[in-house]
């Protein structure tokens, strides 16, 4: 019985780790919207 | 001879001024004719001077939309680091962070307006502060940490809301907090501050972000489920085909003619938006009107393409269109009661 409940806790930390893992290296999350530049310009065109 | 040393020094820190000023407003002309006066001098600067005007060379390059010269003045500005006051490490960061930005490396960017957050006590400048947390709340915001953007952008308004010359940046922090609440699917507090951006831009008369803000309206109709309401300002925006975003604009119009039984327009918009996203080599693009177009049209291709198209976005850490595409096939396995397949799917909405 021991050794389920180990088990699982087991698995379970191994799949909240790759999925933190995973999240923690997000680099392009492309929105449906658009915020324009970072580069404020006051007058910016384009 | 005296008047002959001291005058320089004098008129090099009214130019860094003057230069600094043009910078902020956009005088392109004149602050690229400061940089060349300015750079004559260079041999005669103090040590404080050069990492005054490596620093804002940077943000002059940046300006100019000229991002290898950019890094080039941020790592000559660094071999002063030994000297830097708190203030220089603010801006050091700053400019650093932005460079991140533009890249979108959100994460990095995050890194480093962080670092440039423990010295924002030392501006004065409202407008500066206001700045700073607006640009913060953009990347919370790609990084899908809406609160934390949500909490900024409201400090950013807060800070510029007083300064009408500064009406552009207090609309774009509007425009932010409307895409903020739009996730927080707060829709009519959303449509409140788009509406509010959305004056402002006209009220300054720029098209650019009329246009971007027109979009912006378009996908909260979508996702309100009045696609009618959204082709409205979609087609509006279509109309100034601006290239950093035409993609986006037809994938919406595509969807939104699809819902409203209009497929001829729908197969218009979605065929002008798949063979841009070939010719410009945009592969996430090219998977969403892909997968788009087997939702609407190739139903018997549906699944595999989506399955395809989540992967492809897994590889490429696309999380945000992992959880948006993988949360609507679980939904759709969990209707067609394919029961393990939808707790996969559910699994990687949740990422």
């Amino acid at each position: 019985m021991k050794k389920v409940v180990f088990s699982l806790i087991l698995i379970g930390t191994i799949i909240v780790s790759s999925v933190v893992g995973y999240a923690e290296d997000n680099k392009t999350a492309e929105k449906k919207g658009d915020l324009g530049t970072v580069i404020f310009s006051l007058n910016l065109t384009k | 001879m005296g008047q002959n040393i001291t005058k320089p020094v004098d008129d090099i820190t009214a130019q860094l001024d003057n230069w600094s000023i043009s910078i902020r407003l956009d005088k392109r002309e004149a602050a690229a004719t400061i940089h060349e006066y300015l750079k004559s001098f260079i041999n005669d600067f103090s040590t404080d001077t050069l990492i005054k005007y490596t620093l804002l060379e940077s943000r002059f390059y940046l300006m100019q939309k000229d991002l290898v010269n950019s890094a080039v003045a941020i790592d000559n500005a660094k071999t002063y680091l030994d000297h830097f006051h708190d203030i220089h490490r603010h801006y050091l960061h700053l400019a650093e962070g932005i460079l991140f930005y533009d890249e979108k490396r959100y994460q990095d960017a995050l890194h480093c307006f962080e670092k440039a957050e423990k010295y924002l006590n030392q501006l004065q400048d409202s407008v500066e502060i206001g700045e700073f947390h607006l640009r913060k709340a953009m990347t919370y915001y790609f990084l899908d940490i809406t609160t934390l953007s949500a909490l900024h952008a409201e400090r950013a308004i807060e800070a510029l809301k007083p300064y009408k010359t500064f009406e552009f940046l207090l609309a774009r922090a509007e425009m932010l907090q409307g895409m903020n609440y739009m996730d927080l699917q707060d829709f009519e507090l959303s449509e409140e501050h788009l509406h509010k951006a959305l004056i402002s831009y006209k009220n300054i008369d720029n098209q650019y972000f009329i246009t971007t803000t027109n979009l912006n309206l378009g996908l909260l109709y979508v996702q309100r489920e009045l696609p009618e309401a959204a082709i409205r300002y979609l087609e509006e925006a279509r109309k100034n085909k601006q290239e950093r975003i035409h993609l986006k604009i037809l994938y919406l119009l595509a969807d939104s003619y699809w819902k409203t039984n209009h497929p001829s327009k729908a197969m218009e918009a979605y065929t002008e938006g798949f063979q841009k996203s070939i010719d410009t080599d945009d592969l996430t693009m090219k998977w969403e009107f892909a997968m788009l177009h087997k939702k609407f049209e190739d139903r018997v291709n549906y699944e595999s393409v989506w399955q395809e198209g989540i992967e492809y976005f897994r590889k490429v850490n696309d999380l945000f269109n992992v959880r948006l595409y993988s949360k609507e096939l679980a939904l759709h396995y969990t209707e067609t009661k394919q029961y393990e397949l939808a707790t996969r799917y559910y699994l990687l909405a949740s990422i």
